[in-house]
């Protein structure tokens, strides 16, 4: 299989004809786990947004690719379907419809023509697994998608769903915000075990915290709709000690 | 009251004045042949084909007589309701006889084929009896309905029905219902509106016995050009009688969807109870969906209550399906179907419960 690729060139976006994002360019491939890291309001969370097509955001210039193909062009669907996945910061809650419906269907989504048959024991075993290895509570598959969710089972739930579709580029934004330690730790533990030559990742974060149990290739810093410097866990560390006021724009 | 003084039928919240509930084909016709796999679920035991007014097949257990006897419960009047007293081509009394428990459901299927359906049904459960009824209204043809059902829940009797409405094509259907319950009897009624006519549906029951009570359920999607009016009444006309109505409800497209529920408790009749929610979600900027509860209370010591939402289709829960990959279309279906999942969990009929999920599929899909 060859490597994914998720290709972001001088993107620039905006809402509401407010310009958020002002070009940035990034490459993403699979084995590589990138961080983007920057204060507040920097446009860290439009840029996951926009790469999945939230419809809310207008994509004003420059072009993404996922493996060579136009993800501008694509539904957002179709982008799942082409290899990318966004854990989202504030997941929407569905009533009425079981976490274990939902998946199934997903998963089905996901299967080309000619393998449309989905095993449904093999599926609920495979379910019933990565709830375990979340140390998620044992009902989670059957309650209703999202509600009534703590902000830490809202994230988990977003891993599970992360680990049961296998993408081949997950975008994931500001995972840690709601986790307590030990989760942080079942989370990060989680993206590792995903580690491998056909998966890559990118961690939005505004805190360093996550980063202390998945180990990033690549560190960003997105700063006023920019990446206005890139290099690797070293400059996480400075960020740490220093913040982000000696960076100059 | 002559004819020419009576009126439509109140149908709040909908202008019905121009509705063409007048033309109706009524020319004779012959049995038409039918194969009775399309109508009647495998499997069911017993059945009662009826098709533009002839019955075409039946099969009853003991306990179940087909006798016109017939039970005046019609409290109301109005242009429609008349227009079905003279101009009647359909007719069936059901009576399930006293002490008579039914092992079997019975269904019963209406069909209009070649000319409109103006027909009256009458359901009498004696005292102590209990069955459980499904009627299905079938056509696909473009002739307008006129249906009439009166039911009478006898003294401890217990009356499980439910109204499956798949009256077709672009026609307009009028369908009122007359239900009384007697002493320490129950009815529970599920009401399938999902179909693809302009419907007023009403659906009214009085509380008549002491210890009375009723459970009136009902679900309506409406899609396209549709418009529907649904009046659900429940009156607590005896003590100690307990009536609950909920409805369900989705339009679509450049639908126009009106719940009227309407409880209502007479003076004197003490200890009773009545509730009633209406739950609507509006799919489309364009579609509009109506709650429009009423609770009359004459006396002091009842408890009452009623809960009403109008719910729009978030953006933002269908992109997050979306984000999973699930179509536009799929995500829509999805979030619908866990709308009326508190609805689906109401209905104890499997057949019942998997309808509902093929008309999600079938409207919206």
């Amino acid at each position: 299989m060859t490597k994914p690729v998720l290709t972001i060139n001088n993107l620039q976006a905006s809402i509401e004809d407010k310009e958020i994002l002002k070009g940035v360019t990034l490459e993403v491939k699979g084995g590589e786990i990138h961080a983007i890291m920057g204060p507040n309001g920097t446009g860290k969370s439009t840029l996951s947004q926009v790469i999945m097509g939230h419809p809310k955001y207008e994509v004003t210039g420059g072009e993404i690719f996922m493996n060579g193909e136009d993800v501008l062009e694509m539904e957002v669907d179709e982008r799942a379907k082409a290899g990318l996945f966004l854990a989202m910061q504030y997941p929407s809650e569905i009533p009425g419809v079981t976490n274990s419906d939902f998946l199934r269907m997903a998963k089905r989504a996901k299967l080309t023509e000619e393998n449309k048959r989905l095993s449904i024991s093999a599926f609920v075993k495979d379910l019933n697994q990565k709830i375990d290895d979340l140390k998620m509570q044992k009902d989670m598959a059957n309650r209703y998608l999202n509600e009534g969710f703590s902000g830490g089972e809202k994230k988990r739930n977003e891993i599970l769903q992360l680990l049961m579709l296998e993408p081949q580029i997950a975008i994931l934004d500001e995972i840690d915000s709601g986790l307590d330690v030990d989760a942080l730790k079942v989370v990060g533990d989680a993206i590792n075990s995903m580690r491998k030559p056909d998966f890559g990742c990118l961690i939005i974060t505004h805190y360093q915290r996550v980063l202390d149990y998945i180990k990033p290739d690549f560190v960003h810093v997105m700063m006023h709709g920019r990446i206005v410097k890139s290099g690797d866990i070293e400059l996480m560390k400075k960020i740490d000690q220093e913040g982000y006021d000696w960076i100059k724009i | 009251m002559s004819q020419a003084n009576l009126l439509l039928p109140l149908a709040e919240k909908t202008n019905i004045k121009d509705w063409d509930f007048e033309n109706l084909d009524l020319k004779d016709v012959s049995a038409p042949s039918i194969e009775i796999s399309d109508v009647i679920p495998e499997g069911v035991k017993n059945y009662i084909v009826i098709v533009d007014g002839w019955v075409v097949f039946k099969n009853l257990e003991n306990g179940i007589k087909l006798e016109n006897k017939g039970i005046e419960l019609i409290r109301e009047n109005n242009k429609l309701i008349d227009i079905n007293k003279n101009k009647k081509n359909s007719l069936l009394t059901v009576t399930i006889e006293k002490n008579t428990n039914l092992s079997e459901p019975l269904y019963i299927t209406y069909v209009s084929k070649n000319r409109s359906l103006v027909h009256q049904t009458e359901i009498i459960l004696q005292e102590s009896s209990s069955a459980n009824i499904v009627e299905t209204f079938v056509s696909d043809s473009k002739f307008n309905s006129n249906i009439i059902s009166k039911i009478a829940v006898g003294a401890n009797a217990n009356l499980n029905t439910s109204v499956i409405n798949r009256l077709n094509g672009e026609s307009t259907v009028y369908y009122h219902r007359m239900t009384e319950v007697a002493a320490d009897a129950t009815l529970e009624a599920t009401n399938f509106i999902i179909n693809d006519s302009n419907v007023v549906f009403e659906d009214f029951t009085h509380l008549v016995g002491k210890g009375a009570n009723a459970n009136v359920a009902t679900v309506s999607i409406a899609t396209k050009e549709q418009k529907q009016n649904l009046t659900i009444r429940v009156e607590n006309l005896a003590p100690f009688s307990n009536g609950n109505i909920v409805n369900y409800g989705i339009s679509k497209d450049s639908a126009h969807l009106a719940f009227n529920g309407i409880g209502k408790i007479h003076k004197g009749m003490n200890g009773g109870d009545n509730q009633q929610e209406t739950r609507v979600l509006n799919l489309s900027v364009s579609s509009e969906a109506i709650a429009n509860p009423f609770l009359l209370i004459d006396e002091g010591d009842i408890t009452a209550g009623h809960a009403a939402s109008i719910g729009q289709l978030d953006e933002e829960q269908v992109y997050y399906l979306m984000s999973r990959g699930l179509s536009k279309q799929e995500s829509e279906k999805l979030i619908v179907s866990g709308f009326l999942t508190p609805f689906a969990n109401i209905i104890k009929n499997e057949v019942l419960k998997d309808e509902l999920l093929n008309s999600i599929e079938v409207k919206l899909g």
